[in-house]
């Protein structure tokens, strides 16, 4: 078997905190694994005491049932995969560097914090400040990619610097406060607020809305890199195909009470 | 050795280590892409005294290109990196940037990079944006008509340059068209170009000359005008000969090329054509020998 599945066999009342069950820093600990620490609430018990054990850590780790409460999976990981077969809690991919995580459900707040590389997969929807940064850092995703197929909450991309997230349901208000960098992708609708205090960075929308009046209208003009960054997706995962079916598109610039020069691009 | 009754010299080419990039143009229609490629190529025919050596590569449809219009690949030489990098910088600058609709993306990966858009962005004056695409990072630098998209940096790969069949005959209207011929089948092979206009040099050179400040002159052995006056390699019935040189990334792409430049001399048109020969300077000085008669056997 090329999986570790980790079943969860019972209710949790209080959070439990996975960050050490990541596959790059668990491979050389596979014959102690029961004996690995974790947190339940503030109370330090081991990863029996909640998950059942099957197969061999190769390719990765597949968790199994209700993992709500379950918070930073995939915490700093450097290599692999992860895969839930159900909801994740907060902090899902907190500063991970590389490897893969699919979740076959949907995920909570801060999913994508300090993200810095690899690729994210939200098969439903995701909470509040998708891509922001964690507590103590300045700056929010610096990389990597993360594709939400359902919807996200308020404060996407907070303070963004790099990277790219699509999103291909509606999202709520704050979008890409204090972006720095990076592209945005929505497919949906958009709620208010969109890109305040952002300096640089791309938002491109598919739906026509309101923006804020810190954005000018910059006319509109063929934007070549839209096809480049479209046969980049389209290699990814198929469901990109032809998701930009025109480079001649509308551009807003902004925040120009901040002299931004973020861009916003809409495809309608 | 004797195709087609064309004598092959048994001699060989003599050709050397140079530096190559491979560019690929794009814009919105071939008519764009053409005139930016023959503009960056345009006085690039020889290191001695154009910078570098250049010619377009191919044409590529738009389906093979990275934004999904007609474009062309384009080969530059030069002896050494640094001449190259700067070379490319200028061609692309004045040449490419300057075209309407065009974009610019390296069409090579090596270790050895250089400066692309990384350098030409600051024409942008502040106005530029980057987009990192997965792991390479393009400028959008706003121009007139719109953005000017390009990589921001390429690589540069060790090739060769140099190699050459000499095309002997009794008229200079007969080698002409031998010539042609043999240019036009030697441009369907991939990774080399032929720097020359048309692909043909009529004013092939020897290294040195009497006057001192020159380090190139007429290759007085092969002109026929100087046969009374010169140690020739002419016999009485030779009256013109032309030189194809071939630059190339892969020693056996030119075999290729030259291989098929004699066969097409030799088998499409031979009216005329004496003997194929090839210039080298002893084997003392190029590292790659091309042997003509052992490529054609």
């Amino acid at each position: 078997m090329s999986y570790l599945i980790l079943r969860l066999k019972k209710k949790l009342i209080f959070r439990l905190n996975l960050s050490a069950i990541v596959p790059d820093k668990i491979k050389n600990k596979q014959n102690n694994l029961k004996n690995i620490n974790i947190f339940y609430g503030n109370e330090e018990k081991k990863l029996s005491d909640f998950f059942s054990f099957q197969g061999k850590l190769n390719k990765g780790i597949v968790f199994k049932g209700n993992l709500s409460k379950c918070d930073y999976i995939g915490d700093s990981m450097k290599e692999g995969e992860i895969i839930v077969n159900g909801n994740v809690g907060e902090y899902l991919g907190n500063k991970m560097e590389n490897g893969k995580i699919i979740i076959n459900g949907s995920s909570g707040n801060f999913t994508a914090c300090s993200l810095k590389g690899g690729d994210i997969l939200i098969k439903k929807n995701v909470g509040d400040y998708l891509g922001s940064p964690n507590q103590e850092e300045k700056i929010g995703m610096s990389g990597g990619r993360v594709f939400v197929q359902g919807h996200a909450g308020n404060r996407l991309a907070f303070k963004m610097r790099a990277g790219v997230i699509f999103v291909k349901g509606d999202v709520k208000n704050y979008i890409a406060s204090q972006m720095i960098a990076g592209t945005i992708i929505i497919n949906g609708k958009i709620g208010s607020n969109l890109g305040l205090l952002m300096k640089r960075g791309t938002i491109i929308l598919k739906k026509k809305c309101i923006l804020p009046s810190c954005f000018q209208y910059s006319g509109k003009n063929n934007y070549l890199f839209l096809k480049i960054y479209q046969f980049y997706l389209e290699k990814l995962n198929s469901e990109f195909k032809n998701i930009f079916p025109t480079n001649y598109v509308t551009k807003f610039v902004g925040d120009i009470s901040c002299a931004g020069k973020g861009e916003v691009l809409i495809l309608n | 050795m004797i195709i087609n009754g064309i004598k092959i010299e048994n001699t060989f080419a003599e050709a050397f280590p140079m530096k190559a990039v491979r560019l690929i143009i794009t814009a919105e229609t071939k008519y764009w892409v053409l005139k930016a490629v023959e503009s960056m190529t345009g006085f690039a025919t020889s290191v001695i005294a154009c910078g570098c050596e250049g010619g377009i590569e191919k044409e590529m449809k738009a389906t093979l290109t990275p934004d999904g219009r007609p474009g062309a690949s384009v080969l530059l030489f030069a002896m050494d990196s640094k001449s190259l990098a700067k070379q490319v910088l200028r061609r692309v600058g004045q040449c490419v940037l300057t075209t309407p609709t065009t974009a610019c993306f390296s069409g090579l990966e090596s270790n050895e990079k250089i400066s692309l858009g990384q350098s030409l962005r600051y024409f942008g004056d502040g106005f530029q944006i980057s987009k990192k695409i997965g792991n390479k990072r393009f400028w959008r630098i706003p121009v007139m008509d719109g953005e000017f998209v390009i990589e921001e940096k390429t690589s540069i790969v060790p090739a060769i340059g140099g190699g050459n069949i000499l095309i002997l005959g009794s008229s200079r209207e007969n080698v002409l068209k031998a010539s042609e011929i043999a240019v036009k089948e030697m441009n369907k092979v991939e990774n080399i170009i032929l720097p020359f206009p048309g692909g043909i040099v009529r004013s092939g050179s020897k290294v040195g000359s009497k006057y001192k400040n020159l380090i190139a002159s007429i290759n007085d052995v092969y002109c026929p005008t100087l046969k009374g006056l010169t140690k020739t390699n002419l016999n009485k019935e030779i009256e013109s000969v032309l030189e194809i040189v071939i630059d190339g990334i892969y020693q056996e792409d030119i075999i290729k090329a030259i291989k098929k430049g004699i066969i097409s001399v030799c088998r499409k048109s031979n009216k005329g054509i004496l003997a194929i020969s090839a210039g080298n300077y002893g084997g003392k000085l190029g590292k790659y020998h091309f042997h003509l008669r052992k490529i054609m056997t």
